[in-house]
């Protein structure tokens, strides 16, 4: 029988990983949770949701093939090994006022942030 | 045929308000004009968002992520602004290296060439003033001796009513006012100089407080404001040390506060 993951199961790393307890990384070997990534050196931070892609049968509950870890990138899928050691767990909650910061304020990706190119007001006054 | 010198035309008289050195233009100033702007555009850009943010009152954590970004974004404009001050000051910071370099080993030497000179002076002055004060003392033992017979004569003078006796007592009196003035004088003891060019020596007295009771002297001073501060950075300076550790020091409360 193929049991599909369970939650607890999928998230165990991240768990231990944002309780300080430095779980082991390996390289091509992603780990289901919430990131935060950047393109480029000191370019803004991207929000990542490592999430698991799996078919079950209606009848059994079993799994009908390998459960995938896919990355969502900002909104992007992408298979999570190529940027699994760029990733830095944060909380849910962290993942999602990321989100919400960056449509507010979108930044090109791919540049560096430089906070002395332009001032930043206050919310509401621009 | 020779060719006679020409004097000045009338038209080749030189302009009224012409001055040597009138033509040399605009000061160029040591920096780039240019580089200058551009950073005082981004300050004034800087400043008038930094106005708005006086009246904010942070109340949400994405109102304090835009203003650390606001806190950042002036600390990096800082640094960007002052290594271009740098970059322009600098060619001015090595010239006048190289001129403080070129000239004060001399200044040094002439320096060194006076401090051992003057203890030579110092020797002969004081040898000048020993001379002095001894003049001194026989000029004031000479005046005295001189009040004295003033006042003797002066008594001649009473008890005999001679007019002669009054006159020579009246003399005396008056050599006597003089000897006094004359032994009172300041010893002014100086070296002058030998062609009338060199500015006069003169020894100077200077006077310094040597310590012989600590305890006495704090409290002399206790209430002066210097004092206090003396105290205030010391006591300052032991707490930074303790680095956080309990500290006992006697009429001090460890005060914390935090800013940002």
């Amino acid at each position: 029988m193929r049991r599909p993951s369970t939650k607890d199961e999928l998230l165990a790393w991240h768990t231990a990983a944002l309780n300080g307890e430095n779980p082991e990384r390996h390289d091509g070997i992603p780990e289901a949770g919430w990131y935060r990534m950047r393109r480029v050196k000191n370019g803004p931070w991207i929000p990542v949701t490592i999430f698991c892609r799996r078919q079950t049968d209606d009848d059994t509950g079993e799994l009908t093939c390998d459960e995938k870890l896919i990355a969502d990138v900002d909104g992007t899928e992408t298979p999570a090994d190529a940027i699994w050691t760029h990733l830095r767990p944060i909380t849910q909650e962290d993942h999602d006022k990321l989100v919400t910061r960056r449509e507010r304020r979108p930044h090109d990706d791919f540049k560096p942030i430089d906070l002395t190119a332009t001032p930043t007001a206050p919310r509401g006054t621009t | 045929m020779i060719d006679q010198p020409t004097g000045p035309r009338e038209s080749d008289a030189p302009a009224a308000d012409a001055a040597i050195g009138h033509n040399q233009g605009p000061e160029i100033p040591p920096y780039n004009e240019s580089a200058l702007e551009k950073a005082a555009a981004s300050v004034d850009a800087f400043i008038k968002e930094s106005d708005k943010w006086l009246t904010v009152v942070i109340d949400d954590e994405e109102q304090e992520g835009l203003l650390v970004d606001q806190i950042a974004g002036l600390s990096g404009l800082f640094k960007k602004v002052d290594a271009t001050r740098i970059k322009y000051k600098k060619p001015h910071d090595d010239a006048g290296k190289a001129v403080q370099a070129a000239f004060t080993p001399l200044l040094n030497r002439i320096d060194q060439a006076k401090k051992r000179l003057k203890p030579i002076m110092d020797i002969w002055l004081a040898k000048k003033r020993a001379a002095a004060e001894e003049e001194q003392k026989a000029k004031a033992e000479a005046a005295r001796k001189l009040e004295e017979d003033a006042k003797r004569k002066a008594i001649d003078a009473e008890n005999t009513g001679s007019i002669d006796a009054k006159i020579e007592a009246e003399a005396a009196e008056k050599a006597a006012e003089k000897a006094k003035k004359d032994a009172d004088k300041k010893i002014d003891v100086s070296a002058k100089s030998a062609s009338g060019a060199g500015r006069t020596i003169a020894a100077r007295t200077t006077r310094s407080g040597e310590i012989f009771n600590q305890n006495l002297l704090y409290m002399h001073y206790k209430d002066r404001p210097e004092v206090g501060e003396v105290l205030q950075r010391l006591a300052n300076a032991d707490i930074r040390a303790a680095k956080g550790e309990k500290i006992d020091i006697p009429g001090v409360k460890v005060v914390e506060s935090k800013a940002v």
